[in-house]
């Protein structure tokens, strides 16, 4: 297991995730606020 | 399906400023009747389809700096979070506190990822870890993924 990311988690309902379709969009932005944590480079 | 997520940003009444980025004169209308008129509107090489996140919310984020405007906190909605509730929104604001990193949503899987099969095209399955399956359910921590709806960050990227 990896050293902890630095970046938090709260957790919501798993019915209240989005759909896949959108993810990987939404992961490239939250590489934006997240710089190497988390995705790595 | 965006209206609901700029209703419950609005209900919530923790925003000072909500934007909508819209594209076209419908989304801006829709937002405008919602009491969250953006303040610009995207440029004509981010407003199709395709434009990917990165670069419209970098637009965005540049553009109020333009303006002089900053922002301690500065989150990111995704339009199609059909069923967020204002509750999820003040969960993630308890969260954040005052902030120092950056929060992301995630849900619980609904089942230990370590009794994960493949299943191939012919209906065969086959365990991912068969070492795994057998530990009990009560014995496993829980995992979770990425919800994809909300990130909140201190003063943006």
């Amino acid at each position: 297991m990896g050293d902890a990311s630095g970046v938090r988690g709260f957790v919501l309902s798993s019915h209240k995730a989005i759909d896949t379709d959108t993810m990987s969009d939404w992961v490239a932005v939250e590489r934006m606020f997240l710089g190497s944590k988390l995705y790595g480079e | 399906m965006m209206a609901h997520t700029i209703d419950t940003a609005v209900e919530s009444g923790l925003f000072a400023k909500i934007h909508v980025s819209a594209d076209d004169q419908m989304t801006f209308d829709l937002a405008t009747a919602l009491r969250v008129q953006p303040d610009f509107m995207r440029p004509h090489e981010l407003s199709d389809d395709h434009a990917p996140l990165p670069p419209v919310a970098q637009y965005v984020l540049e553009a109020y700096s333009r303006q002089g405007m900053s922002f301690d906190e500065v989150w990111l909605l995704m339009a199609c979070c059909r069923l967020l509730e204002v509750s999820d929104l003040k969960l993630a604001e308890a969260a954040f506190g005052d902030g120092g990193s950056v929060l992301i949503a995630v849900a619980e899987y609904p089942a230990p990822i370590e009794w994960a099969y493949e299943l191939d095209d012919c209906g065969n399955l086959t365990l991912i870890d068969p070492n795994s399956v057998a530990t009990r359910f009560q014995d496993i921590e829980p995992r979770y993924f990425d919800a994809g709806s909300i990130v909140v960050g201190p003063q943006g990227p």
